[in-house]
């Protein structure tokens, strides 16, 4: 029973006049957003391939996921080796498992990688910490994959199409950073994945996030999102195909600004690449997003050994 | 969903609730003409920022969000206006003062309002509330709270934030 005041302000919200106008002014606002939207839509068929291949089957979903390791163990004399390139730990893929199905009409079917990591010190010793952290965490992150197809073949049956891989490249391994990036493919009729990269910093065994590449207290926050708008703006004026949220009469879903937790991995040339997700930034035909950070941009404020 | 299929969904899902969306407007400016140009500018930005959507299930609260967003704006852009016409209009306030009417949520601020409408006339779960304002489940009970304490409704705990 609600409330007598209440019933009655419902009651009185429920008669609210729905003036004659109101169906022809919706269907103007339809009309009007649609006329707007077109840019899109030509944009779209006039971009890559990619994009086509997207538009016919649904989401494509390039999600992947980067583990880094700080290639130096030893965290009490990490500041003063910090600009001293030493070959420390060695990490390497020592062994992969892999989880396949495909679904009796051949509609769904998954192939998930998953690698096994092994870390080892540098005087030849296992690192059993970053070792076993570094393991945990991908398989967290591909069960987390193969439940959820395994939930969609459950909940669909025969009536979906779906299709999902997962593989893993070493993208690096210098003499501080081995980087292992996961690739994975999702293509459905409807739901996205999220990019997931997880750091772990071997220096002190424990996982980072973007914050922990800087400074501390230092505001690595305005300068990333700075520049990532400056590209944002650059790359829609060099390029029509492209599009982001940025700058429209609805600020709120605007790119505003990245956050400490923000994906990110440092690619073959020692730069920051920062990553959203498919919708995050950028209408879906855009796919996952990145940027490539110029180091200038965080001279001074990153700490030593990460960016180069 | 690719940018063609959620545009549609959005269309479906917009001539499902254009009353409802007419009717959240109209509480907040309270005359037709006004609840119409923001309806229509809602619907505008609806359909032109489909691909913004990011899942289907949240098309709903996400066109709840636009509508309050854009009848807040109309306020604030027109803030001067409406204070003009309310001085000329002194004679007639008090026939409104009775609690019993729509009009008591004027004592409400505009999230307050939103909260009150959403949850008791339009039967939204309170983290789908939460979602359209963009805060914790928590803070929306405390508004809520707040909100019925103002207008001088008391009702179990029970009922006000899990009846229906």
């Amino acid at each position: 029973m609600k409330d007598e005041k209440l019933k009655k302000m419902e009651q009185e919200y429920k008669e609210i006049p729905i003036p004659e106008e109101l169906l022809r002014r919706v269907e103007e606002g339809i009309q009007k957003g649609k006329e707007d939207r077109e840019e899109v839509v030509r944009m779209k068929k006039r971009s890559k391939v990619i994009s086509f291949v997207k538009a016919a089957g649904g989401a494509v979903v390039a999600a992947m996921l980067a583990i880094t390791i700080m290639a130096n163990s030893g965290a009490s004399i990490a500041n003063a080796m910090m600009k001293i390139p030493v070959i420390g730990a060695i990490a390497e893929v020592v062994t992969f498992r892999e989880y396949k199905n495909t679904t009796e009409d051949s509609n769904m079917s998954a192939d998930v990688k998953i690698p096994e990591v092994s870390v080892t010190n540098e005087d030849g010793t296992v690192n059993q910490e970053t070792t076993e952290q570094i393991n945990k965490t991908i398989e967290d992150y591909t069960n987390e994959i193969i439940a959820q197809y395994e939930a969609d073949v459950a909940a669909y049956g025969g009536e979906a199409h779906e299709r999902v891989e997962l593989d893993y490249e070493i993208i690096t391994d210098s003499d501080r950073l081995f980087s292992i990036r996961f690739n994975q493919l999702t293509i459905m009729a409807s739901g996205a994945e999220s990019v997931r990269i997880y750091h772990i910093d071997k220096q002190t065994g424990k996982m980072i996030n973007l914050k922990g590449l800087f400074k501390e207290d230092a505001d690595f926050i305005t300068p990333i999102s700075d520049n990532i708008k400056k590209q944002m703006k650059e790359q829609m004026a060099a390029d029509e195909s492209k599009m982001y949220f940025l700058d429209s009469d609805m600020p709120e879903t605007d790119f505003q600004s990245i956050s400490e937790d923000t994906t990110f991995y440092v690619n073959d040339d020692g730069k920051l690449v920062i990553v959203f997700d498919e919708y995050e930034v950028a209408p879906g035909y855009m796919g996952t997003v990145e940027f490539v950070i110029p180091t200038e941009v965080i001279e001074g404020i990153v700490q030593d050994g990460f960016v180069s | 969903m690719n940018a063609d299929d959620l545009q549609k969904k959005v269309e479906e899902q917009i001539l499902d609730s254009y009353e409802a969306m007419y009717r959240l407007a109209y509480t907040y400016v309270k005359n037709e003409e006004d609840a119409l140009d923001i309806v229509q500018e809602s619907v505008y930005k609806a359909i032109k920022y489909s691909g913004r959507v990011r899942q289907e299930a949240y098309i709903r609260t996400w066109l709840w969000r636009i509508v309050m967003n854009t009848a807040v704006d109309f306020i604030r852009k027109n803030s001067k206006e409406v204070a003009t016409e309310e001085m000329q209009e002194t004679g007639r306030e008090d026939t409104y003062q009775d609690f019993d009417t729509l009009e008591a949520l004027n004592i409400l601020d505009e999230r307050e309002k939103a909260v009150v409408v959403l949850r008791f006339f339009e039967d939204q779960k309170l983290e789908d509330i939460a979602r359209i304002l963009n805060e914790n489940t928590n803070t929306v009970k405390t508004v809520l709270y707040r909100s019925l304490k103002k207008l001088k409704v008391r009702l179990a705990e029970g009922e006000m934030l899990y009846e229906g």
